[in-house]
């Protein structure tokens, strides 16, 4: 842990650098959380990665999915604004909508924005959508 | 439904606790940062619907009164019922100490007399626990016996030191013996009873004359059994009574393990306590914080391993603080170090300071038996002056100052004492 701000009722096992967690984050074994804010009850399995994310309550990130990115923006990681959702998250966050379930293993590194209430079952049939969009 | 009376003993001196338990009641201890002991006993009543609560108080009650109130966190604070203090009080009859944990409930049998319960749960403020004492009542009305006592496997070897009972094939207590040196059963009583609130009353009057330290333990329970039926409630969940610092320490640091026995993230059971606002834990630059457990308002540029942290708590860059437990408000300046210690509240330790650095080993010249395995324990608002070394079993009393240390090192099994710490007692 080094350089956060963490609330009461977190259990951390894994890694949280310059990040903000509200009450009763997880973040599991071997995961990383960095550049991120995590609100109440969110829940980050083992192995995975939240980079640049702010993930809103009782979020859901499976086992080693990676979600957002920490490089510079990159034309191959979508940094041209084609719409409304894109434009909000042009500086490279990934927002994740409440109580969403991000499926084990999913991989998003473009900054992205995943709407709330939605199942695993749900974002994975997202994945084929273009970056930037609403999912 | 009448309700039942619950009724907590909350007045007992922990002697074994060394300087945590000095200045304070023991049910009022710190414990796993942001919680008092009491805390347990409380919460597993509200959660099991039991909302009128009598504390009997005695030793040092200024702490527990002052935590618990009006039990405003435990839902307490209501018109009828809720929480009511018994301290030993005077009257027209002269006035006197609580002799013994049931001598303090003949001295308030008025209370017990005017209540339309038809039980009475007896519990200790002790002991750390999470508890449904609604199915307790559920067996003991099923049961039909006066008394029914809640009971728990302990491990053969500490038998000697708690209330050991036998049972028959059904549950029925056969024997009962306090601390016994052999037995044959491995039972313990958790302090838990629930009575038949007119039995209570009638074995209270019986034993009261005879018995100026009235005890449960020792008096009433072996003459229940001699008058009638009493039964045993096998609990068998996690259940610790803290008498002593090195349990203290142990179960501070069980609390760290990755599958603890006693789950404090349990979302049915969150244990309630007065809580402090405090800012959110921040943590800076690059440090290590490894198995540790940290409250609020923690401020921490430091090194943190193995470690329970109590609000408020500040580590400085370049300090190191390692398999210890720090109340609230504990301060760890620069470069220090802070190895298997217990800090009560406010504890200041100065720079490249270094706790718990062991030499010879030797026991605790004032409390042998009590520091004995290497903790050291420092009194709240104690000022550990900058480049001081102290070693392992040592004793720091509450207030102690700078001025207070004569050498550069305070060598193992030390107990400074200072005359600040102590008001007159007459």
């Amino acid at each position: 842990v080094a350089n956060s701000v963490i609330a009461n009722g977190c259990r951390v096992y894994g890694r949280v650098e310059r990040s903000i967690l509200f009450p009763g984050v997880l973040v599991g074994e071997g995961s990383v959380v960095r550049d991120s804010i995590l609100f109440s009850g969110a829940n980050v399995y083992r192995n995975a990665q939240v980079l640049r994310c702010i993930l809103d309550k009782r979020v859901v990130i499976g086992d080693g999915a990676v979600l957002g990115s920490t490089e510079p923006l990159t034309a191959e990681l979508g940094s041209t604004p084609d719409s409304e959702a894109s434009v909000r998250t042009q500086e490279g966050l990934t927002v994740v909508g409440r109580n969403t379930r991000i499926p084990s293993g999913f991989h998003s590194r473009r900054p992205t924005m995943i709407d709330s209430y939605l199942d695993e079952d749900a974002v994975r049939a997202s994945v084929a959508v273009a970056s930037g969009d609403r999912r | 439904m009448t309700g039942i009376d619950v009724f907590i003993l909350v007045g007992g001196q922990g002697s074994r606790l060394s300087v945590l338990a000095e200045h304070r009641a023991k049910p009022a201890v710190p414990f796993a940062g942001k919680y008092r002991i009491i805390d347990f006993a409380l919460t597993n009543c509200v959660y099991s619907g039991f909302f009128r609560i009598y504390m009997l108080t005695q030793y040092r009650p200024r702490s527990l009164v002052e935590h618990v109130g009006a039990g405003k966190p435990w839902d307490l604070d209501r018109k009828w019922g809720g929480i009511a203090f018994l301290h030993p009080y005077q009257g027209p009859g002269g006035s006197s100490w609580y002799g013994g944990t049931a001598d303090a409930l003949v001295q308030n049998l008025d209370v017990l007399q005017r209540s339309r319960a038809e039980e009475a749960l007896i519990l200790s403020g002790d002991h750390v626990y999470k508890m449904n004492y609604e199915w307790l009542l559920r067996a003991h009305r099923e049961g039909g016996a006066d008394l029914t006592v809640g009971v728990i496997e302990v491990p053969w070897e500490f038998t000697s030191h708690y209330g050991i009972a036998s049972i028959d094939a059904v549950g029925r207590i056969t024997e009962f013996e306090e601390k016994p040196a052999q037995t044959r059963s491995n039972l313990a009583s958790m302090g838990v009873y629930v009575f038949r609130r007119t039995a209570l009353i009638r074995i209270l009057q019986e034993l009261q004359a005879d018995h100026p330290n009235l005890d449960f333990g020792k008096h009433v329970l072996p003459a229940m059994l001699e008058r009638g039926p009493v039964l045993s409630y096998r609990y068998g969940g996690y259940w610790l009574d803290i008498g002593t610092v090195q349990s203290y320490y142990d179960a501070s640091m069980e609390l760290l393990a990755s599958q603890p026995r006693l789950n404090l993230f349990d979302d049915e059971w969150h244990i309630l306590t007065r809580e402090h606002d405090r800012p959110p834990t921040c943590i800076e630059n690059a440090v290590a914080i490894h198995e540790s457990m940290i409250t609020d308002g923690c401020e921490i540029a430091g090194e943190v391993v193995g470690s329970v942290l109590g609000p408020g708590v500040v580590v400085e860059e370049g300090a190191r603080v390692e398999h210890s437990v720090l109340m609230d408000d504990c301060l760890v300046r620069r470069g220090a170090l802070v190895s298997r210690c217990i800090l009560d509240k406010r504890v200041r330790v100065g720079s490249k300071a270094q706790l718990g650095v062991a030499s010879d080993g030797r026991h605790n010249t004032e409390q042998p038996e009590v520091l004995r395995h290497g903790i050291t324990v420092v009194g709240k608002d104690a000022r550990i002056p900058a480049h001081q070394v102290v070693g392992t079993n040592c004793l720091i009393d509450m207030m102690a100052g700078p001025e207070d240390f004569e050498h550069r090192r305070l060598q193992d099994g030390t107990a400074l004492r200072t005359q600040r710490a102590h008001h007159p007692v007459r």
